[in-house]
């Protein structure tokens, strides 16, 4: 009816794409989604900036047309719906064409990966712009088009921004940018997030939609019962529509995420054991690193470790007493980096014991060097030469090396220069006083 | 046949008093001029027969359709038997005049399909063929009543209503318009409103004379014009002598 070469969203839908796509290979890093559908769908919520503005402005402008029109719409057999469905879907499929889009290029930067296609997340991105199309019809109703488009690009553009830095956690779900913060290998969405943006988008939709149809052409108050009916509906839907979404999201905490059940994880049959998710394991299997290292520092005098999980969770101690090493492990991740994954452990355990602040600094400087020293000694013997290139990395040591305070650079040309069993007596030592927020006295020179 | 049956009724703006009380007059086949001044209620009572306006009491019928207090669905019926061009018609941007007329159809209930099929009839109708790919927004404000009526005659109505639809064009395209109103079948229903007497003689069938929300006179232009004095013989004069004598009183 309405011809396509006509309807603006089309005109806007290749340079939206080009930016979607720009935006997806200059700023979205490949290591956060490699691997993993569900983080590179929920990654694409950021690109909501971009389709839903998209569906914003051509639909207040769409809708806007037939406002500052007279004589057409207000003796229309179609009822309001079917006028504003005719003008709104060209503006709902451009904006699900640019949305799928950072999807697609977002799952092909991610490549193959273990888990299934996040339906969920997409269907709320998809619901998000229904809300945004709601913002252009209600919009482009009550304003002049002139007024409209930008009041409606700038609607989109705060309720995005504004609701993600709201300091009500629950807030930020209704916006759906939100959702940018999942997942990882160890976390899957929190679907209380999702749901709390689906419920508020589609009640916002149909919210504002009424509160659209609330006025006559032209007409910039409600005349008749009906249409005063319809303002009220509207307002009613929008506000029933935003309790439910927080009361969906109440528990969700800054971060969209739960972590998976450890139940989901595939363990090694090596001493200590080590359980990595499956998408940990799409891009190489480094779960005998883990173990080979943990295996080497226990022969050089750390605590012993048995067993090896990949659990976020700020709550999760880095090394329990009982032996449980709490690791990371990123899909892909290199030899090398498992090793320096797997020998941080001791070393970023001692420096999470809270001390104090008269002694954090030097606590958090000889745990560098026991971090430093606990790489080295198990790159040297699992990796190759190759491997180990780089490693080792010292360059932080003389970073945090702060002049008339201790010289952790030079502690650890010092330690490097003792023999292997003065290094084990070392580093045992060490991590046992750092548990104990003890500093360690400064190494003299030469060998001991 | 269709007729326009006005019985009892009410309708006032909320901040004025009621410019219509149990209002009756009918609109018979043919081209009736609703004349009036400014203020009169023409508008509104063309907006209250296009279902733009409810009345707050009394029926508007066309045949057995009615505009009044009906539901969506028996406001739908009614519509499609009515065509409206307002005094203030603008297009919608966007569109050229082509697909303009076809948007108009199918807001008026017609298939694409059918739409489509007589957007060029109503086009040419109007005499906009020549410009039918041009944007309607560019139209000059002549054309742009065209293409109102254009619009508003795709779905071939039974009541065509126009409001002043020749207030403000130049002569050349009232005349233009008049011999448009003229192409207009006898069987349809056409109240075309207006203050300008001149249009009268030749161009309608009847007359309707609405002062301060009353109808004055209702009938057909040869016994409108034999109010004025027998002496009178140029029509134009005694159109307006007779338009004189129904708003002001006096001969």
């Amino acid at each position: 009816m309405l011809p396509v070469t006509r309807r603006p969203a089309w005109w806007l839908l290749a340079p939206a794409i080009g930016l979607v796509v720009l935006y997806v290979q200059q700023y979205v890093p490949s290591l956060q989604i490699i691997a993993q559908r569900e983080a590179a769908v929920a990654a694409s919520a950021l690109l909501l900036i971009f389709s839903a503005s998209l569906v914003s402005t051509t639909a207040a402008l769409e809708v806007g047309r037939d406002r500052a029109s007279c004589g057409m719409t207000e003796v229309s057999v179609r009822s309001k719906i079917e006028v504003v469905a005719v003008r709104l879907w060209p503006c709902l499929v451009a904006g699900t064409i640019v949305q799928m889009s950072g999807i697609f290029v977002l799952l092909d930067k991610a490549g193959s990966a273990p888990d299934r296609f996040p339906v969920l997340i997409t269907v709320g991105l998809l619901c998000a712009l229904l809300f945004h199309a709601g913002i252009g019809v209600f919009l482009g109703t009550w304003l002049r088009p002139r007024f409209a488009v930008p009041f409606a690009l700038a609607l989109s553009y705060l309720w995005l921004g504004f609701a993600w830095s709201f300091d009500f956690v629950p807030v930020r779900y209704l916006a759906g940018l939100a959702l940018e913060g999942c997942c990882s290998p160890s976390e899957t969405v929190d679907i209380s997030a999702v749901v709390a943006l689906i419920v508020f988008s589609l009640a916002g939709f149909v919210g504002l939609v009424l509160m659209a149809g609330g006025v006559d052409s032209r007409k910039l108050r409600p005349r008749g019962n009906r249409n005063w009916l319809r303002l009220v509906a509207g307002i009613a839907t929008l506000g029933l529509g935003t309790s439910l979404g927080l009361f969906a999201a109440r528990d969700v905490g800054v971060n969209p995420v739960v972590a998976r059940p450890l139940a989901d994880a595939q363990c090694s049959n090596s001493v200590p054991e080590v359980c990595l998710f499956s998408t940990q394991l799409a891009r190489g299997d480094t779960r005998h690193v883990y173990a080979d290292t943990f295996t080497v520092l226990a022969a050089r005098g750390m605590p012993k470790v048995t067993q090896v999980f990949s659990i976020s969770g700020d709550h999760e101690p880095v090394l329990s007493a009982q032996g449980v090493a709490n690791v990371v492990a990123a899909p892909g991740q290199s030899r090398s980096a498992a090793l320096e994954s797997a020998a941080s452990t001791f070393a970023v355990a001692a420096s999470n014991t809270e001390c104090g602040d008269d002694v954090s600094t030097d606590i958090y400087g000889w745990s560098e060097v026991l971090k430093v020293w606990s790489v080295q000694a198990a790159a040297l013997q699992i990796l190759d030469s190759e491997e180990r290139e780089g490693i080792p990395d010292t360059s932080f040591l003389e970073l945090i090396s702060e002049p008339g305070e201790t010289d952790f650079a030079q502690q650890w040309q010092v330690l490097s220069g003792f023999d292997e069993q003065s290094q084990n007596d070392w580093a045992a030592s060490t991590y046992r006083q750092l548990s104990q927020c003890q500093v360690p006295a400064q190494l003299g020179v030469g060998p001991r | 046949m269709k007729n326009i049956e006005i019985s009892g009724v009410d309708y006032g703006y909320a901040s004025e008093s009621k410019i219509f009380q149990n209002l009756d007059v009918s609109f018979l086949p043919g081209r009736t001029a609703l004349l009036g001044p400014n203020g009169a209620g023409k508008s509104t009572l063309i907006s209250l027969m296009a279902s733009v306006l409810s009345p707050s009491a009394g029926t508007i019928e066309i045949t057995r359709a009615n505009g009044n207090r009906i539901t969506s669905r028996q406001l739908r019926k009614f519509r499609r038997l009515v065509a409206w061009l307002p005094q203030d018609f603008s297009p919608v941007a966007g569109l050229s005049v082509m697909e303009h007329v076809m948007y108009a159809g199918w807001l008026k209930g017609m298939s694409r399909r059918l739409a489509k099929h007589e957007a060029p009839w109503a086009v040419h109708a109007v005499g906009l063929d020549e410009l039918s790919g041009k944007k309607a927004t560019e139209l000059s404000g002549g054309q742009q009543r065209r293409l109102g009526l254009a619009g508003a005659l795709v779905h071939r109505a039974g009541v065509v209503l126009l409001d002043e639809p020749t207030a403000g064009l130049d002569p050349g395209q009232r005349d233009r318009f008049r011999r448009i109103l003229a192409t207009l079948s006898d069987e349809h229903v056409t109240v075309v409103s207006t203050h300008q007497t001149e249009d009268i003689d030749g161009s309608f069938d009847h007359v309707v004379v609405l002062v301060d929300g009353s109808i004055r006179f209702n009938g057909s232009v040869s016994e409108f014009m034999n109010v004025a004095p027998a002496n009178i013989t140029d029509p134009r004069d005694r159109v307006r002598i007779a338009y004189a004598a129904f708003v002001e009183g006096e001969i």
